[in-house]
């Protein structure tokens, strides 16, 4: 009972990451066509970002503010830099682009930072323990799972409460006729990646207050399990991304701790499987609708 | 508009037609299927790039403009199928028409089927319904010119009178102009001021509806008797 209680809390904790980097994906994806695979290089800048603010002593409040926004700012420099100019070119284009992006950044971290990963000096408190009962729980992993929470509420009331947001919902439906409406699409489309932007920022502080450490390719096996929850969840579908995202977290928590010793090096291949049975059940994800941002 | 050229790729939609629709009329634009009508109004609005001639709208050259440039200058198109946003309520379909809030009210009690529906998804609506709705969403910008592509398309027929009797009404009441493309060619001819009748993507004749009557233009190039 007690692993299983610890599971379910590594797994809220992981799932929160995955849901948060699958949000970000899966709103550029219903607005553009496009699967973002510089999305995570996008997360990787959060970790920079906090290890270098860290190591100048900026207070921790203040490194939870800017991470996102960086990030957030990062992800509209990345629109205007490397996908608004190729407005209307093809899917394929636009996913080659992707790559180009994620791996010139790498390159970037690499040349201009390190190959090796940096630590990040996180604040003492990210080690507390809080005690419910006879478990102790870290207190970090709280804070993800409720940080999770009330962003995706945050972002659910800014969908259907702005003005905006009501226009990248109908982005997501008809891009064309959304122009007909006299709306700016650049502006929605930029919007979106802020938004992706934001929330990898999010996941990338909760997943480095964790692990505590950065390096030029952190975000590449994170982002490719967020495109798994993206897929799983059903292409358009925001609630769709969040659940694949938590059930992804849990399988993988799931068969970390139950595989025997010699097997736990495959957990991966075992979490795979699932999902390969989940969509041969249902090729459309878990709450994939034909069409449209729900 | 003048010499306007458009194409799909390697296809040419729009041959060098020329066209006017003047304050307060409404002009009818016939054809079979593939003539080139939609094509038209998408090169208008700036949805199908002009490859060549002129659109010229309230004196301004609105000719390569994006689209929502030219949809804020006082031009709005209802498009073929209503391609409403289906999840989004019938209340979010119509702010993201624009408009304030007199306009919204004013459209909601010649539309008072929508007032019942604001907070339910478009989807859900009837045909009928839907298109009240495409329309209402065109005309919260208050245009001066609406392209209405095949609005009964797809509607019984009882629903078809109500739209064409709409279409009548909106110029007066709305004080706006109609292009109107339409399969249904007795009824387009019986409400316009005048029709282009186009083939090829290229216009072929052009008149009154009387005037296109007179010269056996619903047998030469609609088909119809």
């Amino acid at each position: 009972m007690h692993e299983l209680v610890q599971n379910v809390i590594n797994g809220l904790s992981l799932g929160s990451t995955y849901a948060l980097l699958a949000l970000g994906l899966a709103l550029v994806f219903s607005i553009m066509g496009l699967i973002n695979f510089a999305h995570g290089e996008l997360f990787t800048i959060g970790g920079y970002t906090m290890w270098w603010l860290f190591d100048r002593g900026v207070p921790w409040p203040l490194v939870v503010v800017l991470t996102p926004l960086v990030c957030g700012v990062a992800a509209m420099l990345m629109e205007r830099a490397a996908f608004r100019p190729l407005r209307g070119a093809t899917l394929v284009t636009l996913l080659i682009t992707s790559f180009a992006v994620s791996y010139f950044l790498q390159t970037v971290f690499q040349i201009g930072i390190s190959a090796a990963p940096e630590g990040i000096e996180l604040p003492g408190w990210v080690n507390d323990t809080v005690h419910v009962g006879s478990y102790t729980i870290a207190s970090v992993k709280l804070v993800t799972t409720a940080v999770t929470l009330v962003a995706l509420v945050a972002l659910t009331l800014f969908l259907r409460r702005t003005r905006l947001g009501v226009s990248m919902r109908a982005a997501a439906e008809d891009f064309e006729v959304l122009r007909l409406m006299g709306v700016n699409a650049n502006r929605v489309v930029l919007f979106a990646f802020a938004v992706s932007g934001v929330l990898a920022g999010l996941a990338a502080l909760l997943f480095f207050a964790t692990t505590a450490a950065v390096d030029p390719t952190t975000g590449t096996p994170l982002v490719i399990n967020a495109f798994i929850a993206v897929i799983l969840g059903g292409l358009g579908s925001l609630p769709g991304a969040v659940v694949a995202g938590f059930v992804l977290g849990f399988a993988e928590v799931l068969f970390e701790s139950r595989l025997p010793g010699s097997a736990t090096a495959f957990s991966n291949a075992f979490v795979l499987l699932v999902i390969i049975g989940l969509l041969l059940v249902r090729p459309q994800g878990l709450l994939g609708r034909p069409a449209g941002l729900t | 508009m003048r010499g306007l050229e458009a194409r799909y790729g390697p296809i040419a939609a729009v041959r060098g037609v020329d066209l006017d629709v003047c304050r307060g009329e409404i002009v009818a634009l016939l054809g079979a299927n593939g003539a080139g009508k939609t094509s038209t109004l998408q090169a208008i609005v700036g949805l199908l790039p002009a490859r060549r001639g002129l659109v010229e709208f309230a004196g301004e050259d609105v000719s390569g403009l994006p689209a929502e440039k030219i949809v804020r200058r006082g031009i709005a198109l209802t498009p073929e199928g209503r391609r409403l946003f289906a999840t989004l309520t019938v209340a979010e379909n119509l702010a993201l028409g624009g408009g304030d809030e007199a306009t919204r009210e004013r459209l909601l009690e010649r539309f008072p089927v929508l007032r019942e529906r604001l907070d339910q998804p478009a989807g859900s609506l009837s045909g009928g319904e839907q298109q009240q709705l495409a329309i209402a969403r065109s005309l919260m910008s208050r245009p001066m010119l609406l392209l209405l592509d095949e609005p009964t398309l797809g509607l019984a027929p009882k629903l078809i009178a109500s739209v064409f009797d709409l279409i009548a009404r909106l110029r007066e009441e709305e004080r706006v102009s109609i292009l109107l493309v339409e399969q249904n060619v007795h009824r387009a001819l019986d409400v316009c001021d005048r029709a282009y009748v186009m083939r090829t993507g290229s216009v072929e004749a052009q008149g009154t509806p009387e005037e296109l009557r007179g010269a056996g233009v619903e047998r030469a190039y609609l088909g119809v008797a």
